[in-house]
């Protein structure tokens, strides 16, 4: 019961290539900041490159604990259940703090 | 700020340097970069924190990835004491936002202090806890076994009302002050829940992706997160604490270890100062 067949494979995978994308962003956007500055159009295309990294970087530990509601939704393992979507929520509220 | 080449140049190998060091002795960089960006850089602490915290979201996920697929890491343990870590994350993080810089600089020089003395105690002193597991922790199925050297090794959870307390005050630690936050959260599993140390701190990575990113989620969202400065630092962080595990089978951390708290304990002390508003003039 304590081992999670499978999911951890699944788990590791999302991880490492949900942090691999959000840096390859960020570098992208760090090498277009550094040719281009000011930006031509008004705005820094390099900028926008490493938000959209860092926001990506930043779903990745929630899509992980999707992935685990949904495992143990699945287990009806509603202890757990309860317990992740708990967590989610306060990613949630994270996310929507500037909002408010 | 303007972030020229030369900045984003000294801020990625910083970063790098940070990120080496961090996985050589088993710390994240964020405790030892935030004062350098505050000190050196000019950094507004609050943006600096905003840059440390994502950046630990990039290297703790990176690794988990890595003891999650080995089975270090206890999925269902460092998910129940995730419970505790994000609601301590999040008002962390929104209390961080609404403190004054210099309140903020002076608490976290108290709290490097206390990580230079806790990093000074002798590794794995303290007794293991070998306590009767309690209900909650049978009930949620918490325990679990690890593989080293191919033999197994099965454990039992203990006091998990005290582990959950503890890790709502690491998650308050990391969203105050953008870092990890495995300075508690290791000694906690270890020494009162019963967790053996590799698979303790491989669960500690583990929940810290999620820590932080609540905490970053904050940071992130009222806009204190600039992309020309949080960029460098990912990458560097990133790229060092990569290195720093690769070679840390042929270095020996402890004259490392020692000096790393020299440099911490300087800096936290002229930060503290600062924001005390005396100049020592180094």
């Amino acid at each position: 019961m304590a081992s999670e067949p499978g999911i951890e494979d699944r788990i590791s995978r999302l991880l490492w290539y949900g942090v691999g994308a959000a840096g390859g962003l960020s570098l992208l956007g760090m090498v277009l900041y550094l040719l281009d500055p000011q930006g031509s159009q008004g705005y820094s295309l390099g900028s926008l490159a490493i938000m959209a990294g860092v926001a990506l970087l930043l779903l990745t530990p929630a899509a992980r604990v999707g992935m685990l509601l949904l495992h143990y939704a699945r287990l009806r393992d509603y202890d757990f259940v309860l317990i992740t979507v708990f967590v989610l929520a306060m990613m949630v509220l994270g996310y929507l703090s500037g909002t408010g | 700020m303007t972030f020229e080449l030369v900045s984003s140049v000294i801020l990625l190998l910083v970063s790098a340097l940070a990120g080496a060091v961090g996985a050589l002795i088993g710390i994240g960089g964020g405790v030892i970069l935030i004062p350098f960006l505050v000190l050196f850089e000019g950094v507004p602490i609050h943006y600096a924190i905003a840059a440390s915290i994502v950046a630990v979201v990039a290297t703790s996920s990176a690794s988990a990835s890595h003891y999650v697929k080995s089975r270090m890491s206890n999925p269902r343990l460092g998910m129940f004491l995730e419970v505790g870590t994000s609601i301590g994350a999040l008002a962390g993080a929104l209390v961080s936002v609404l403190l004054p810089m210099n309140v903020l600089e002076i608490l976290f020089a108290l709290m490097a202090f206390y990580v230079c003395f806790s990093m000074l105690l002798p590794e794995g002193s303290g007794k293991e806890a070998k306590g009767e597991p309690d209900q909650l922790s049978d009930r949620l199925c918490l325990h679990a076994s690890y593989e080293l050297k191919g033999e197994k090794h099965e454990y039992k959870v203990c006091s998990s009302h005290l582990g959950l307390a503890g890790s709502a005050a690491a998650g308050v630690i990391s969203g105050l002050f953008g870092i990890g936050g495995g300075v508690i959260k290791v000694p906690l599993m270890n020494l009162r829940m019963g967790v053996p140390l590799r698979p303790a701190a491989a669960t500690s990575n583990f929940m810290i992706g999620v820590t932080a990113a609540t905490g970053a989620a904050v940071f992130f969202s009222k806009g204190y997160v600039i992309p020309e400065l949080v960029a460098p630092i990912i990458v560097g962080i990133a790229a060092g604490s990569v290195i720093g595990s690769k070679v840390s089978h042929d270095v020996d951390g402890t004259h490392l270890r020692y000096l790393f708290v020299a440099v911490l304990f300087f800096t936290a002390l002229r930060m503290l100062l600062l924001a005390l508003g005396v100049s020592l003039g180094f």
